[in-house]
This record gives C-alpha cells, structure tokens and sequence, in this order.
C-alpha cells in the first residue's frame, strides 16, 4: 500500500507488488468520491418501490383502492375475451398502420382483463401507442397522465443517479469509466494484498490508522464477489455503447446499424421484406398455441413485416412474480410463428432462445438489478452494496489518515494544499452526500406541494445541499467539518418518522400495524443510518478528547495539524 | 522515452487508457470473425470480453517499466486484429 515518492517510479517499477499498490492507491483515491456516491445511491436504489411509495402518501389510499379492485375483479361481469381483443387490434392496426415495419399489441392483463392497446414506430422512429375499446374495437383518447398531488422522481432519483448521475449521455459514459477503473483498483487491490484472507481476519480497533486499514480490508474481502459482480454487470446494460467497434466492424457504421444490431439479437432469423404481399391471418390461434407451449398468458403479440410474405409472430407471455423469485433470468416466454404458424423459436420462461451471449448478457443484467431471490436477495445486495460504499469510504478517509501522521510529499511543495482539498472532498463526498440524500426525503415532505416542476426542486435540494457541505468542508477545520456533518446525518435520519408524522400525521406504529412495510422499512432504515452517523461523531469525540493537548500545541498547522 | 518522471506518468496513463481502449475495439472486432455463433452473439460476446481484454491491459501497462515496449506490445495486436476483423468481416446473421 505504500505509495512512492516521485510519481512514475511507483507506477512500474520495485517489483509487481509495488507497482499494483500504487495503482490501488492513486485509482482508488481519485475515484473513490464518485464511487462513494455511486454505490451508495445504487444501494438506495435497490428499494426504489419503496421509496416512492414513502414518497408519495397521497397515493397510498389509491393504491389500496386498485389493490381491493384486483382482488375482486374476476366477479364482475365478463369483458371481451383474448380472440375479440385481437381482432380488434388487427383491424385497427390494418386500416390506419399497414405499412408500418412492426405491430406490437398488448390485448390484456395477466387475468384477461385490463386495457387493449397498440403499439408501433412512428416515422421519427418513437413508439406511439393508441388504446382501443376491447368489445367494440374503437380508438379511445389517451388520457393525459394524471397530474400527481406531490410532484416527485421518488426513488427513481437514486436509480437514475447512480448510471448517469442525472447527466444523460455523458453521465452515463462518466459511471462506465469509473466502474472500468473500480476494477483495476480491485483487481490491483487482490494483487498487493498476499495474505488476503489473513487480512480479513485481522481487525485491530482504535489503533488509528491500522484500524481503518484493517476495516478496509474487512469489507473489500467479505464482499469481493460481489464488488467484482456488480461493477462488471453494470457496464453490461450498455456494452456496446462503451464499445461500439464490434457492431460497427460487422454492421457497417451508419446511423442505423445499432437497431440493426439489436433487431438481430432479439429476433434472428427474421427475413428482410420479400415485396409479395401476405395478408395477416387471425392471432388468436397463435396466442392459443403460445399459451399451451409456454403456461404463460399472452402479454404481447409482435407482428414484425406485417403483410409481408416475409411476416413474424412473436407471442409474449406474462411472467409470474412468483416465478420470478426462483429464476436466473427474467426473460418471458416467446414463441415466434411464421405466418403459416410454423414455429420459428421458443423460449420457455427464464430460458433462452436467441443464443448462448443474450442468456448471459440477460442473466448479468436482472443479477445487477438483484431481480431474483424476492425481499431477501433485495437486502444482501442493500448490504453487499453498503459494504462496497464503506469500501470506498474507509480507503478515502485512509489515504488522508495515513498521510496526517507523515507527509509523503507526492505534490512537491503544494502538498499540504492539495492535501486539504482531498480532506475537503472526503468530507464532502462521504458526510455530504448522505447529508444530501436524506435532505432529499426532508424535501419532498417539506417543499410546498403547489409549486412548479416540484420534481426538479426536491433535485435541486438534493445538488444544492450537496454543494454547501462542499463548501463547508472547504471553509471549516476538517475535524470540525466532520463532526459536524456527523451530527447533521444523525439528526435528520433519526428525526425522519417525526417530520413524517408532523407533515402528513401518518407515523411508524401506524404504519406497521396496517401492515404498510414499505413505508415502515424506509423510516427504520433511516434511524438505523441515523444511529450509525450519531456512532461515527461519538467515536470521533472520544479520539479527538485524546489529542487535545497536541491541537493545542500547533494551533496554526490547519489540517496538518488536526490529527486523530 | 526521455522526459521526467511526471511526463512518463501521463504517457503511461494515456496509453492504459487509449492504447488499451484501442486494444479492446480491436480484440471485439476480431474475435466476432472466429467465433461459431450467429453474428449477433458472436458480437456480443466480443464486446462482452472486450472489457476485459482493457483491465487486463491496463494492468500490464502498470507492471513493465520499458514504456517503448508498452506502446509495441498494445498497438501492434491492436493493428493486427482490427486488420483481422475487417477481413474477415462478417455479412449474413
């Protein structure tokens, strides 16, 4: 772990050992801020359902409403069956769409029910969508959404966050490179330490600096797996965003050939159109024929090359939740016909029919976003992805701890500068980020419910705290700035069911005994980070009681002089 | 290569980051060209590995004090493979 005095000598020289300590340390530091934030918002984000639903009490009392109508919804009276449905939609996309390359149609819900409705590529090549009356087939005006009482992103701000930092393209492509190099810096990590498994053993407390080393070594090794999984599937999603050169090698480079690509992958062996005209036959045999191959109810009917000899059908099921639960992979099940009902391709649900990569790429991406395993699996990956946060942390706060006892000079006579701002930024990127979460809640219950784009301001709050405890940490001695971040951590997480209780008059024990665990989970959650934060500013008291002779003696050495 | 110690830090980063990148593109335009699979998955796969063809080289760059035989030792698989998978460039699915 030693990092060397001049720059390029520890970079590949003294032997492999030293070579990857200093690429560990230096990839570590310089984006462990950013990956703080990344795994502590993708940890938030694994209960984004909750979260929203915390976030939005004025739905609760809806959503039990749609709850209780589900629930007694096979007693009502008949509606038209899957048969008419798809008639009516094949009408419909007959006459007004008959050129277009796809149909998409979804007849109904999982129990026969629910809205029929169509979908295709408009010109500038965006889904557009129509809603069709299922027993009389006529085209219903598409409600505009419903303006909700409390204008939130919910939960959806930490998933959105923690992939492209709510800085679309290049947001996204900023996540990437920091996941490429949280790898080298773990694989770099795995090499440097010999006896990792020893290490993980080790555990000296109140030593200072060995104790925040041996934590950091604790939580890196307990769940290395894990680290290493989720760091790699993440750049899954959008592999061939990130390397693109494949695609383009054999799909040629124009504008088009990502939908080529894709189009491909999902549906191979469709033809390019042939020009003899076919007309679509009726679907219901095939969504007949889909139900009894895969036990799934029809959720889709794609029609790829409509009217075309060169036709498609692809019939989608209704995954199971249950199902889910048990399954490496999400995928539906999918039957594709051709037009003479021949079957083109099945795949049975979690089952893979395109080919050995997609299965993989699939499985890769439902294992990031922990969509099998049900609550439990949820909470492992809510640890897993805390411990990679406490990861990320304990290694920041120990580059600076290491080099308060003794200045190792890399940044020639500016050292004790640049020093302070990596203090600064620890403080800010740790402390201050979670400041900002929870400041995120405390808006969202405390931002008046008329104003405009109400959304965009529970952001604004969120970046805006973020950047005054930047600023703090920058103004404040960093002992000081810490303590005092600490502490507001605590108060505002151990305070959240209070502010909840005083805004909306719901409160915890009310919540558990209806039985509303989202809501209840989230407010628990946050007095458990709550007492954590309130934890970490006793501890740093009690260290700090133990200097105070020494901070007396060097009153003017600014951070140099703010030891543990 | 001459220059201080600072220069060859920052040549030493651009070609883990660059030479590397380019190292990977090259690895997933090839490999597609060898692999048994429909065209779509054999892509896939490639661009998959891809990622790991960059930290593995990465690493390397970090490990070799000689930054001459570095650049050699990205570049030229990286010339070579890119010329290998637009040969061999795949047409049908």
């Amino acid at each position: 772990m030693r990092a060397t005095h001049t720059p390029d000598t520890g970079a590949a020289t003294g032997g492999l050992r030293q070579a990857m300590a200093w690429l560990h340390t230096w990839c570590g530091l310089w984006f462990s801020w950013l990956l703080f934030a990344v795994f502590l918002t993708g940890s938030l984000a694994v209960f984004e359902e909750p979260i929203t639903h915390w976030m939005t009490p004025e739905q609760h009392a809806e959503e039990a409403a749609e709850e209780a109508a589900r629930a007694s919804l096979p007693a009502t009276a008949p509606v038209a069956g899957r048969a008419q449905r798809l008639a009516h939609a094949s009408d419909y996309m007959t006459q007004h769409h008959r050129s277009k390359d796809m149909w998409e149609i979804w007849p109904a819900d999982a129990e026969g029910g629910g809205e029929l409705k169509v979908y295709w590529f408009d010109e500038q090549h965006l889904y557009a969508q129509a809603k069709l009356d299922a027993n009389t087939g006529a085209p219903q005006p598409l409600l505009p959404p419903k303006v909700p009482a409390r204008g939130t992103l919910g939960g959806q701000h930490f998933v959105d966050f923690h992939y492209n930092l709510h800085g679309g393209t290049l947001g996204l492509w900023i996540v990437a490179i920091a996941a490429m190099v949280m790898l080298l810096a773990l694989l770099s990590g795995v090499i440097t330490h010999k006896r990792i498994f020893k290490d993980f053993f080790t555990f000296r407390p109140k030593k200072g600096q060995r104790s925040w080393l041996d934590a950091h070594n604790a939580v890196a090794v307990l769940s290395l797996p894990f680290q290493f999984m989720i760091a790699y599937t993440g750049i899954v999603f959008t592999a061939t965003t990130y390397l693109p050169a494949g695609v383009w090698a054999h799909y040629g480079n124009d504008a088009g050939v990502h939908l080529r690509y894709t189009t491909e992958l999902t549906t191979p062996g469709l033809q390019p159109r042939s020009g003899r005209p076919l007309a679509v036959p009726a679907l219901e045999p095939f969504a007949a024929q889909a139900v009894a191959l895969t036990g799934q109810p029809v959720r889709a009917v794609v029609v790829d090359h409509p009217g075309d000899a060169s036709m498609r059908i692809s019939v989608y099921g209704w995954n199971d939740p249950k199902g889910l639960v048990r399954r490496m992979s999400d995928a539906t099940g999918m039957v594709a016909f051709a037009p003479d009902g021949r079957v083109l391709q099945l795949r049975l649900p979690g089952g893979s029919a395109d080919g050995s990569a997609s299965f993989v790429s699939q499985v890769m991406s439902n294992l990031h976003m922990a969509g099998l395993g049900g609550w439990p699996m949820k909470w492992l990956f809510f640890l897993c992805g805390l411990a990679g946060t406490a990861m990320m942390g304990t290694g920041a706060v120990l580059f600076m701890v290491k080099r308060r006892n003794k200045s190792l000079r890399e940044f020639g006579g500016r050292t004790a500068q640049v020093y302070r701002c990596i203090e600064a930024l620890n403080i800010a990127a740790i402390t201050g980020l979670a400041v900002a979460c929870i400041a995120y809640l405390w808006a969202n219950r405390l931002l008046p419910l008329m104003i405009d784009q109400r959304a965009s301001w529970e952001l604004r709050v969120f970046f805006g705290v973020w950047l005054v405890t930047l600023v703090h940490a920058w103004l404040r001695p960093p002992r000081a700035a810490w303590r005092v971040q600490l502490w507001t951590l605590a108060t505002a997480c151990l305070l959240l069911p209070l502010l909840n209780g005083l805004t909306t008059g719901d409160h915890l024990v009310a919540e558990m005994a209806r039985g509303d665990w989202e809501s209840a989970g989230v407010e628990l959650t946050s007095m458990a980070f709550g007492l954590l934060a309130g934890w970490g500013a006793l501890l740093l008291l009690r260290t700090g009681k133990a200097v105070q002779p020494r901070r007396t003696a060097h009153p003017s050495l600014g951070s140099a002089g703010e030891r543990p | 290569m001459t220059g201080g110690p600072g220069q060859r830090l920052a040549v030493r980063v651009l070609l883990a980051v660059f030479a590397g990148y380019a190292l990977a593109s090259a690895f997933a335009m090839a490999l597609p060209s060898l692999l048994p699979m429909p065209r779509a998955q054999a892509v896939l796969t490639a661009t998959l590995l891809g990622f790991v063809v960059h930290l593995v080289a990465a690493l390397w760059v970090f490990t070799k004090p000689d930054l001459r035989r570095v650049a050699a030792g990205l570049l030229l698989p990286a010339v070579l493979l890119t010329a290998l998978g637009l040969a061999l460039q795949r047409t049908g699915a």
